[in-house]
């Protein structure tokens, strides 16, 4: 170690140590008790001097019994100053405690001090109820759109039995309401599937049952899996997945975010010439896949939004979907630790590119 | 007709698959649980189950050993209300053909049951007549009406087998690895387009089938004069 390095280390702890809580009450606690008998050995010595009453004969005795008092005096109307000022951020987070006890997450507690241990400490209370507040709103919001998700086809599907039931009903009508209904059904199945997807990665920390498998070839399977949508669109498929990618994670999560990523890519193609492009390569730390396609893409607006729960850019499309594939994907990607970039032109089609770092432990997130 | 034996333990998924498969023109018979379903497959032949996993008494995977133990190998179509990975590997390894999440849509239910009766037919008579052509699956032969016959390597004869038996149906090239050289095996993904190709040039004129390549996803063999997928 230098010398330099040193004095470095040393000012580190000194400052540590000039910062710490402990050391601000010791400190305080001398200046008092220095402070309070500096002044009644003042106290003290004037009244020596001064004689006031003439008669008095000042003994040592009579002296240390003004001094000691004064001193005591003092030094605990000092304390209470002192103490009042030193104990604020303690009455500052008992009031916050009850607060959000109450269900109030409105303000955030004063840092009073300069890096002490107690401006830390009030730190991370308000990171901690930062926290809080947003699971809080999720929970609030989340709930109330997933009933109202939920109750929009219930009613329909209530609704259409009832006219069903009308003998005059023509068969096109017939059959029409019998489409609406099974439609409905769909999307409550999907989004229970989806939701208990949700739920259950949202209560995970760390990806279990990991094993190691070709990237490339979960994509390939994840494409034929959609067969059916793509070739119905007649939409091109561009595929670059030729050199073999390896990868450690759990497959069968990981097989979502690409399911969710490639059916939005079918869903915005436009109905003709759509073209989706997929790649997948190993970038450094990790392996990077693409999925683009040329349909109507997005903008800056509905960017920042299409990672949220239930929320659903372009209205025209909202019958199939659900507004969750995203927050999945998401959730998925995050607790990889990786990263989802959109890059998006209004008219011109929209990329997903998903980071997936190669090791990823718990600390680290 | 075929009959197809439903062994669910909820009455009304019960009555509904049943009158699915009746409408698909098949015969089902209704079983409540797996004891029942023992029980019923003495007295009448099966040609398919179509089995829920989670049942009272005996689960669907206990069935399916019982089943296979007792060597039949009628095939074996299973559902259930859980998608996880880890139970399609252990309906796949008790012995289950095929595996569906509920809610099962009733026409790709229907498709599935008749893939996999049409499957059973080839895997019981070991041969596949496509159009003019008929593969011998014990002597690797393929032989035309009207024109000669020949013997094909086992690899190449394996895989048009397989591409012919699914017809329509994409398969990767790792896929098809996997089926015809083995899980563990180190040969190129290439060696199947080398295979491919072969293929093609034994059958330069082909109208009855063709391979086509699917570019960065793999082979399907296209049955013509049938709809294409």
């Amino acid at each position: 170690m230098t010398v330099g390095g040193f004095f470095r280390g040393l000012k580190r702890r000194i400052g540590a140590i000039l910062h710490s809580f402990r050391f601000t009450m010791i400190g305080s606690v001398f200046l008092i008790m220095l402070a309070s008998a500096v002044i009644a050995g003042g106290i003290t010595s004037a009244v020596y001097h001064a004689n006031p009453d003439g008669f008095t004969r000042y003994t040592p005795i009579v002296l240390v019994l003004i001094a000691l008092p004064a001193s005591i005096l003092l030094g605990t109307f000092f304390s209470i100053i002192v103490s009042k000022q030193i104990l604020r951020p303690v009455d500052d987070l008992i009031r916050a405690t009850e607060r959000i006890a109450r269900g109030d997450f409105s303000t955030p507690v004063p840092v009073r001090f300069r890096k002490n241990q107690f401006s830390r400490l009030i730190e991370s209370f308000n990171d901690m109820e930062r926290e809080l507040s947003g699971i809080e709103i999720f929970r609030k919001d989340f709930i109330g759109n997933v009933s109202h998700e939920f109750k929009t086809p219930l009613n329909a599907i209530r609704g259409y039995v009832r006219e069903l039931a009308d003998p005059a009903l023509s068969n096109e009508e017939r059959e029409e309401y019998i489409r609406i209904i099974t439609e409905a059904c769909d999307r409550l199945t999907g989004m229970t599937t989806a939701i208990l997807l949700l739920s259950k990665l949202e209560n995970q920390r760390i990806i279990s049952e990991r094993e190691s498998f070709d990237l490339t070839e979960q994509l390939r399977d994840a494409i034929l899996m959609l067969e059916r949508d793509w070739s119905k669109k007649k939409v091109e498929l561009s595929l670059d997945l030729d050199e073999t990618v390896t990868y450690s994670s759990n497959a069968e999560m990981l097989f979502h975010v690409w399911e969710n990523l490639l059916s939005n890519a079918i869903k915005f193609c436009p109905d003709e010439g759509g073209v989706i492009r997929v790649s997948c390569r190993r970038t450094e730390g990790g392996v990077t896949v693409t999925v683009s396609d040329n349909g109507a893409g997005m903008d800056e607006e509905t960017k920042k939004h299409i990672f949220e729960a239930f929320f659903q850019g372009d209205t025209s499309h909202k019958a199939e979907g659900n507004g969750l594939g995203l927050p999945l994907v998401r959730r998925i990607v995050d607790l990889h630790g990786g990263r989802i970039d959109v890059g998006s032109t209004p008219g011109e089609g929209a990329a997903f590119t998903v980071f997936l770092p190669d090791e990823v432990t718990p600390a680290d997130r | 007709m075929f009959a197809v034996m439903v062994v669910e333990d909820d009455a009304v998924t019960r009555r509904l698959t049943c009158q699915v498969l009746r409408r698909g023109g098949y015969d089902p018979i209704p079983a409540s649980d797996a004891a029942e379903a023992l029980e019923l497959m003495d007295r009448y032949h099966v040609d398919l189950f179509l089995l829920d996993v989670m049942m009272p008494g005996m689960d669907g995977f206990e069935f399916i050993r019982t089943v296979r133990g007792s060597r039949y190998e009628t095939p074996i179509l299973m559902t259930t209300a859980k998608g996880s990975l880890s139970d399609k590997r252990q309906a796949f390894s008790a012995g289950a053909d095929d595996y569906m999440v509920k809610p099962i849509d009733e026409e790709e239910l229907l498709l599935r049951v008749s893939a996999l009766l049409r499957r059973a037919k080839i895997a019981t008579e070991r041969r596949l007549t496509v159009g003019r052509y008929a593969l011998n699956y014990d002597a690797l032969s393929v032989s035309e009406s009207g024109g000669g016959e020949q013997i094909l390597p086992q690899k190449e004869f394996l895989l048009l087998f397989k591409l012919l038996s699914y017809p329509g149906k994409i398969f990767t090239r790792r896929q098809l690895m996997d089926e015809l050289w083995g899980m563990e095996s180190d040969t190129d993904e290439r060696t199947v387009d080398v295979h491919i190709k072969r293929l093609r040039d034994r059958f330069p004129d082909c109208r009855d089938f063709e391979i086509v390549t699917i570019r960065g996803l793999g082979y399907r063999a296209n049955l013509n004069g049938e709809d294409k997928k």
